[in-house]
């Protein structure tokens, strides 16, 4: 390793508005090193990075890039000085393939000593030429192990293939600094696994990594050094071997943090949900869930492990009436809802936390107050005559949520968008919605995907007050620790369909892994220890 | 308000060029139109059509719909409310209500069917209510030269009977329609900001997959805004014929249910901005009217004075709103490159 700095940050401070979102920031990073970047929701970590990105300019401080002060006035400036960023809310088009999104920006071909003037352009629309950037990409693909064909559509891919396409659009342009915001908080254990080993392959080629993350265990595994973040003040950074991941979260949230939850036992009673024979399709109508029987006791949290693509999604918009379903019933506390609408789940008190924040779980222009009411905003508690709605009502109700679970950056709620607060708390915001209704159902989509440290034992928490209250809870998650800390019982989803079925008791990460990644029983001795939280 | 000058200073260009001092022609415009009573009634009554037919655009807007429509909607119900005018002789005080709302019944029923599309089959409503305004129009020509023409020759109906045309007040020009104003502001403030289906339509126009998930019905929404903005505009083209012209022909409107738009485009921030916008219209059109005759200014600058300043006052909201996202334009820009690149 050099210690040679690449990239020098100093007193770098951004203000919006009143609020400080980085004071006085001041960390390097050095050439060829994995460089993590930790703090809470809000701490200041991802204003901190679009300032390097050129995303925003700083109010005041210095960036030095190779010793260079730099001034960023756009991505494309940062870009052009070697530093490229994935985000952790991927921008991508939908409606264009994997290789046009790669290519989306770059004003040449990759092969510029041919394409000077513009009859060389046009002649290279229609020569091998055009294929240049399609080599380019598989080469890439292939030497970091990013499997995606470049000629599927964006909308087609899941979640992990996306972030996939966004790492490749990256090292297409041929950057000395990426930075990864949150890369694994889509991913499964498995293919975090690989993850890691790209980035250690892209280390080891001479680039340099910021890797942004909640969780601690990777920070420990795989940064050399690390940066925390707390309140938008750096409050340290140290080497990542001299530091215990206890002693790292203290840094991180300024006091202790409980990591196992004292999980009472709880009788489990009558069945809120049972579905049998669901069957549905996928966006592209591609069957996708074949046939799955589930059941959920009042009182009862069922976890579904799964690796992201495999039918989560489907099975979560079909319980709430989202999706169409192709075949197969559902029953809500024996009432036959097969095939109703969303409303009238909503009315048979099913709660739905989705694994979208922003695609399907807030209206993100709107007020902090309209997010909190839309699933109670029909019940009589905000009746006003026949056809008038309760405003008073309503912003009272939404600070009461706001200020209940600890939702952070709400000036007004009646004017605060909740797409400006930052991810984990609207997450909390959604969460508070679906749970201030003290429903009988919850269905809960990776709640705690993207959610810092701190937040993750709130909500964790949060859903296990719900379950003594008596509700049934259906938790998908690719968080196997969360699954097994949580969970009564654990579902393995592969393909569309379960392929088993166990306690948090009776498995192990190890095998919930292999059931996840292959469908089937594992068929070799497990390893040693693998890392996770607290271990 | 920079906008607002930065736009008089471009439109300043063709006055100066027709040689007429732009300086008086603003102060005509700004100063003294809106100061005399005959300038006031004129400013008011033309904000009347522009409020009503922008609300029709802005309420599908709210939604997340376009309303290119008004105008097709604004013709049904003045089509259908001078039909009603026309053959029933009735007294006043029940032909002018009835005219009102069958006029609203017209327009919304007109209205309902590109929200009826849009929500049912997902056709386009911009393509749609766009093509049923040229649909309305025309047919408008058509009953105009047949079923509804009058005497003299003229592609119009005959004179409304005085039942049917609105009271006037302390200007001849000055109809009663133009409490619409305040009734209606009041109406549409009350809908989007205190009721439930308000509340719904701002949800499905902000999020509509999160709406449905809230158990929302984005079917009833779409049709029932479309419905009342469409009876609001039909209710528009009852006034304008009732209160303005007392009878109906082929250019009765000046193509309000376009400016309307622009109107609901310029206000989108509430409805009491949508009617501040309309009555900045109504100024500027009822001004450029004026100085045509004072100041012996053709018509056709007075439009495009209009236009310059709707282009300005748009632009510059849009750059102030979209500050942030100027960066992103440019891959947008290339995208487009892209495009032309592959095909």
């Amino acid at each position: 390793m050099s210690t040679d700095a690449l990239l020098e940050v100093e007193n770098l401070t951004k203000r919006f508005g009143d609020v400080v979102a980085d004071d006085e920031v001041t960390f390097s990073v050095r050439e060829g090193e994995i460089h993590g970047l930790l703090g809470e929701n809000g701490a200041g970590k991802s204003v901190l990075m679009k300032m390097l990105y050129g995303l925003y300019s700083p109010t005041s401080g210095t960036i030095r890039f190779r010793g260079d002060p730099q001034q960023f006035d756009s991505p494309k400036d940062a870009i052009d000085t070697g530093i490229g960023m994935v985000h952790q809310h991927f921008k991508l088009i939908p409606r264009m393939t994997v290789l046009e999104n790669i290519v989306l920006g770059e004003r040449e071909t990759s092969s510029p000593e041919s394409a000077t003037g513009f009859g060389d352009r046009f002649r290279s629309l229609f020569t091998r030429e055009r294929d240049r950037p399609r080599e380019r990409v598989t080469e890439l693909a292939d030497t970091y192990g990013l499997d995606v064909d470049p000629d599927s559509k964006v909308w087609e891919l899941d979640i992990g293939e996306q972030q996939r396409v966004e790492i490749l659009k990256a090292l297409y342009r041929d950057i000395d600094l990426l930075i990864l915001d949150e890369p694994t908080a889509v991913l499964t254990p498995n293919e975090s696994q690989r993850m890691f080993e790209t980035i250690r392959q892209l280390v080891d080629e001479g680039l340099t990594v910021i890797f942004i993350t909640h969780k601690l265990w990777e920070i420990e595994q795989m940064t050399d050094r690390v940066s925390v973040l707390r309140d938008g003040e750096l409050v340290e950074t140290v080497e990542t071997d001299d530091v215990t991941q206890a002693e790292l979260a203290e840094l991180m949230v300024g006091r202790d943090v409980l990591f196992r939850l004292e999980k009472d036992a709880v009788d489990v009673r009558a069945p809120v949900l049972e579905a049998s024979g669901l069957r549905a399709e996928d966006d592209r109508d591609i069957e996708s869930l074949s046939g799955v029987d589930l059941t959920v006791h009042e009182g009862e949290i069922v976890g579904i492990a799964g690796v992201s693509g495999n039918g989560q999604r489907e099975l979560a918009e079909c319980l709430i009436g989202f999706r169409p379903l192709e075949d197969g019933e559902i029953e809500i506390k024996g009432e036959t809802l097969t095939d109703a609408t969303p409303r009238e789940f909503v009315d048979a008190g099913v709660s739905f936390v989705p694994e979208d924040r922003y695609e399907h779980g807030c209206a993100a222009d709107l007020s902090v107050m309209h997010n909190a009411g839309y699933k109670t905003y029909r019940t009589e508690k905000f009746e006003s005559g026949r056809y008038f709605l309760d405003y008073g009502g309503m912003a009272a109700y939404a600070s009461s949520l706001v200020d209940g679970f600890d939702v952070r950056g709400v000036v007004d709620v009646t004017r605060t968008p909740a797409g400006e607060l930052s991810g984990g708390n609207l997450q909390k915001l959604i969460l508070a919605r679906e749970m201030r209704r003290d429903p009988d159902l919850l269905i809960a989509n990776q709640p705690t995907r993207g959610v810092d440290v701190g937040a993750i034992e709130n909500i964790r928490r949060l859903m296990l007050d719900q379950q003594e209250d008596g509700t049934g809870i259906l938790l998908l998650s690719e968080d196997l620790d969360e699954l097994l800390d949580v969970s009564d019982r654990i579902l393995v989803i592969y393909e569309g369909e379960f392929v088993l079925e166990t306690t948090p008791e009776e498995t192990s990460k190890w095998e919930l892994g292999m059931y996840m990644s292959t469908g089937e029983a594992p068929t070799q001795e497990p390893p040693g220890e693998i890392a996770g939280v607290g271990e | 308000m920079l906008t607002v000058v930065a736009a008089l200073v471009v439109s300043a260009i063709p006055l100066l060029w027709l040689g007429v001092n732009p300086l008086r022609s603003y102060r005509e415009i700004f100063v003294s139109n809106p100061t005399n009573i005959r300038g006031l009634a004129n400013i008011l009554v033309t904000t009347v059509p522009l409020f009503l037919a922008g609300l029709a655009v802005y309420l599908p807007l709210r939604a997340g719909l376009w309303n290119i429509g008004a105008e097709g909607q604004l013709f049904v119900g003045a089509i259908v409310g001078s039909a009603v005018a026309l053959n029933l002789s009735w007294p006043s005080y029940v032909l002018l209500p009835a005219m009102f709302l069958f006029a609203g019944i017209a327009g919304g029923l007109y209205g309902a069917i590109p929200g009826y599309l849009r929500a049912k089959h997902n056709v386009n409503e911009i393509i749609s209510s766009l093509m049923l305004t040229f649909t309305a129009t025309t047919f408008a020509g058509y009953l105009l030269r047949g079923p509804m023409q009058g005497g003299g020759g003229q592609s119009a109906t005959d004179q409304l009977p005085g039942a049917a045309r609105l009271p006037t007040v302390a200007h001849p020009r000055l109809h009663v329609g133009v409490v619409a104003l305040v009734i209606f502001a009041v109406l549409g403030y009350l809908l989007l900001n205190r009721t439930r289906l308000g509340y719904e339509v701002a949800l499905v126009g902000s999020n509509p997959a999160a709406a449905v998930q809230a158990g929302i019905s984005k079917y009833k929404t779409y049709v029932l805004v479309f419905v009342i903005g469409g009876a609001l505009a039909g209710i528009a083209g009852i006034i304008e014929i009732a209160g303005v012209h007392g009878r109906l022909f082929e250019e009765f409107s000046p193509e309000y249910g376009f400016t309307a738009i622009a109107v609901a485009l310029l206000g989108r921030n509430g409805v009491f901005q949508v009617l501040l916008a309309a009555l900045f219209f109504g100024v500027i059109t009822a001004g450029g009217t004026t100085i045509a005759v004072t100041q012996n200014v053709p018509t056709a600058i007075i439009n495009v004075i209009v236009a310059l300043t709707i282009l300005f006052l748009l632009t510059a909201d849009f750059i102030r709103d979209h500050r942030i996202t100027v960066s992103y334009d440019r891959s947008a820009g290339s995208d487009e490159r892209g495009v032309e690149g592959a095909s």
